[in-house]
């Protein structure tokens, strides 16, 4: 397995709290395991081993002052990774594709020495697919950071959960540490 | 996908189309091979919905709605089996099926004051189903491939109307979303007002729908999906409305209300309604909401629960101490309820004050030892010895 750093410093040096629409900055690095791909999408870092629609882990940094889609919830830098997590249930069961949705854990969690929060839950598409998704949430200076796993419930999930324990283990901010 | 298509073919045709000269509903009922196919695609779609876990289900709630349609029903034709549903959703809105299931969004009924106004939208719906307004469309479909590129268009710029239309699937997404042509939703409010006045309601609060849930979405600059909110000729049925009432009813004056009874069923309904809009961050609507409950169900522990969370969440310069206030009401009330505790606990804790944030944690894994949330509640008691009274 080899190292992949993602570390794109340009233009954001300045502006690393903008949108990011188009232009992503990935300020952290994490090993991508081996027969996994990278999807080239403009706003997340995505990879896949059978395909998207399989399954996936995404690994998205959000500013916090971004609103969300579906709820008009914001994220505070004093929340609590409790609160954190409220606000993106909030967000994803608000969301009008994302039906049954079941929570089915909801605890801390510590990312890469943040404290913060690890959900897994089902939810059916509006093709009736059900898929299952692992997520993990912290903040950190003033972004979100999340890395999920969904994967159809069947199958998928259960054979690639360890691959992404390895996954969010691997995950460092890079920025972070430099300052 | 082939529904996806079908709809923004019907959608378009919501624009412009004419009444076709259909037969009275008894003599062609579901003879044509084109009102099968509606019919058909309808219980596909409220399948969809049953399963979709969208559905608030309250059997006496439903029972009740369903004995003020069989109200309204009985001054129309009575072909179609009708049957009311409610939809968990906060947005202001209402639709019909075309083969009689209708269905009412949580945040419309919550913001009704009583029955009659309940009833008139009710007769509006039913009417779409009576008048078969869905088949009118079908039939006056001409060129769908020319529709579908606008269509597109229009619905991409709509997000939530995107989401709406994907989970309602073809029947719905006409009825729901975009609304039918103006000439039809004005057949569904003559006849449907004909309906409502005969079942007896209040013909004033026909118009106080309206003109209540109109003057709302205006304060609020809210965008809501069809009924009241994106459809241009509002204004104009409104005004359709008040020349009738003038008109041909003039002399129906007073009529029934039944506030009470009305309140009293939507009561629950109401208070989920809140807790939908506190979901989606509409701080100020959830607490108009919680204090409306709160003023038909006194003492309701969930009710001031909800309203502290309101105002924790919302986070504004004196909201904790409201938040604090209705915790403690809460409490006062139900003093076994536990998710007060875990709230003051919190606002404890962030401002410092260990001691007590770890005196409600405890107080509240006392009353709940299994909840859901415990391996938080533990890691504040935690935090809270180690770091002692802050």
């Amino acid at each position: 397995m080899k190292k992949y750093l993602i570390v794109l410093f340009i233009i954001l040096a300045g502006c690393a709290h903008g949108p990011q629409s188009g232009n992503p900055a990935y300020r952290f690095a994490v090993d991508i395991p081996e027969g996994w791909r990278q999807l080239h999408t403009d706003k997340y870092f995505i990879i896949t081993r059978d395909g998207a629609y399989l399954q996936y882990f995404m690994v998205q940094e959000r500013p916090l002052d971004r609103p969300f889609k579906h709820t008009r919830k914001r994220l505070g830098k004093d929340m609590l990774p409790q609160e954190v997590a409220d606000v993106i249930i909030a967000e994803i069961t608000s969301d009008k594709n994302i039906l049954n949705f079941e929570l089915i854990e909801n605890f801390p969690a510590t990312i890469n020495g943040h404290s913060g929060f690890k959900m897994l839950f089902t939810y059916k598409d509006l093709e009736g697919s059900t898929s299952k998704t692992l997520y993990y949430g912290f903040m950190a200076d003033q972004s979100f950071y999340n890395l999920r796993f969904t994967a159809a419930k069947r199958h998928y999930f259960e054979r690639d959960l360890a691959t992404f324990v390895k996954f969010v283990d691997s995950f460092e901010l890079i920025d972070m540490e430099m300052r | 996908m082939k529904n996806c298509l079908f709809a923004l073919c019907i959608l378009l045709l919501a624009a412009g189309c004419t009444s076709s000269g259909l037969k009275p509903l008894s003599d062609d009922l579901l003879t044509s091979e084109d009102e099968r196919i509606i019919w058909q695609r309808s219980k596909e779609e409220q399948k969809t919905l049953a399963n979709s876990g969208l559905l608030y289900e309250d059997e006496r709630l439903e029972a009740y709605l369903n004995q003020v349609a069989k109200k309204l029903h009985k001054g129309l034709p009575e072909d179609i089996p009708i049957r009311i549903f409610v939809l968990r959703d906060p947005y202001l809105n209402a639709f019909a099926l075309p083969h009689g299931a209708i269905f009412i969004h949580t945040g419309i009924l919550a913001r009704m004051n009583n029955e009659a106004q309940l009833a008139a939208l009710l007769a509006h719906e039913i009417s779409h189903c009576t008048q078969r307004h869905a088949l009118k469309v079908f039939r006056g479909l001409k060129d769908k491939s020319a529709f579908i590129a606008s269509v597109q268009v229009t619905l991409s710029k709509l997000a939530m109307v995107q989401g709406l239309a994907g989970s309602l699937g073809v029947n719905g997404s006409m009825a729901a979303v975009t609304g039918y042509s103006c000439e039809l939703e004005t057949e569904a409010d003559i006849v449907g007002l004909d309906a409502f006045i005969k079942a007896g309601y209040d013909c004033r609060e026909a118009l106080d729908l309206f003109e209540h849930m109109r003057q709302e979405l205006v304060e609020e600059g809210i965008q809501e999906p069809y009924f009241f909110g994106t459809h241009p000729k509002v204004r104009e049925r409104i005004d359709n409305i008040k020349n009738l009432l003038k008109t041909k009813y003039a002399g129906a004056n007073g009529g029934v209300k039944n506030t009470d009874i009305f309140l009293h069923r939507i009561k629950g309904a109401m208070l989920e309604n809140a807790r939908l809009d506190l979901k989606i961050g509409r701080f100020d609507i959830a607490i108009r909401a919680v204090s409306r409950y709160l003023d038909i169900v006194k003492n309701d522990a969930r009710g001031y629960f909800l309203m502290g969370e309101i105002f924790r969440q919302r986070g504004g310069t004196s909201d904790i101490y409201t938040a604090l206030a209705s915790y403690q009401k809460a409490i006062a009330i139900d003093s076994s309820y536990s998710d007060p505790h875990k709230a003051i606990g919190l606002i404890h804790f962030k401002h410092g004050q260990k001691v007590l944030a770890r005196k409600f944690f405890e107080s509240c894994l006392l009353l709940a030892p299994d909840t859901a949330d415990k391996a938080y509640i533990q890691g504040y008691i935690e935090q809270c010895v180690k770091d002692g009274d802050g």
